[in-house]
């Protein structure tokens, strides 16, 4: 059935579809780099900086990936 | 540092603490659940890190061809988003595990639970309220393992801690009953009161 398909008559809807997806993970990165540092507070650790920055580079990631998508698709 | 990153059981560690810490309080053990119990998530992430390769490859096989007929840019968004993706697994399961942890104090048990992202409980318990200790180590991979729970009995709000699917659970067992034996013998006479 997937195959009956043109993909380049659905390439706007996959582009839009990716978008969507991104900009929902885009939240779940953002709810991350709250917890992260929260539970850094609740439990400091040497390790709190490398977390923090892990996340926050996940989070940055994402957002990058999302005005990519913008601008090459 | 790097021990704090990878270890379920250490012993007087330096440079930890926790929200609420008393000034002349003292961290004894770090303890968190057997590295063992991360199995499940670590293969699952062996295997979204090798899916972009294999599985177009089985859906060329069963004649489906809409993906690989998509331009090369849409192709490398959705790569690397699934990478980005995977990433974020990864990291969301090691600090599930990483900041679940049971600490011993010289004053307290402090139970830290850090389930799903946006679930987070603290319990705590005197020592001197420690009724009962009870360890248990079941099952072929706790036995190969040596790890288990040790269950906590309490005479305070709390009246259960759990210590889940920690390494040397007899050990910890041992140091539990001990500083509880030394909170109870401090307290004594206006304990008896």
């Amino acid at each position: 059935m997937i195959n009956l398909i043109n993909p380049s008559e659905l390439l706007p809807l996959v582009k839009v579809t990716i978008l969507i997806a991104e900009g929902l993970y885009a939240i779940f990165a953002f709810i991350v780099v709250r917890q992260t540092s929260l539970m850094n507070k609740t439990f400091q650790t040497g390790a709190g900086l490398l977390l923090n920055l892990f996340s926050r580079t996940h989070f940055f990631a994402v957002l990058g990936l999302f005005v990519l998508t913008l601008i090459i698709l | 540092m790097m021990k704090i990153l990878y270890s379920s059981f250490l012993r007087d560690p330096e440079n930890v603490c926790f929200e609420g810490e008393d000034k002349d309080e003292k961290i004894i053990l770090v303890l968190r659940q057997h590295l063992i119990t991360n199995t499940p998530w670590i293969l699952f992430s062996v295997f979204l890190l090798f899916a972009p390769i294999f599985l177009p490859i089985l859906l060329r096989l069963n004649q489906i061809t809409f993906f690989s007929s998509l331009p090369l840019s849409y192709r490398f968004i959705i790569g690397t988003f699934w990478y980005v993706f995977f990433f974020g697994y990864l990291f969301t399961s090691f600090l599930g595990w990483y900041f679940t942890v049971y600490l011993v104090t010289n004053k307290r048990l402090v139970d830290i639970d850090f389930e799903g992202l946006i679930h987070r409980r603290f319990s705590d318990a005197l020592l001197s309220n420690v009724e009962d200790l009870t360890h248990q180590i079941s099952g072929a991979l706790q036995v190969i393992f040596n790890y288990g729970t040790l269950h906590i009995q309490t005479a305070g709000e709390h009246r259960e801690l759990d210590f889940e699917d920690i390494p040397t659970p007899t050990k910890v067992h041992d140091i539990v009953s001990d500083l509880s034996a030394e909170a109870h013998r401090k307290l004594g006479p206006r304990h008896d009161d």
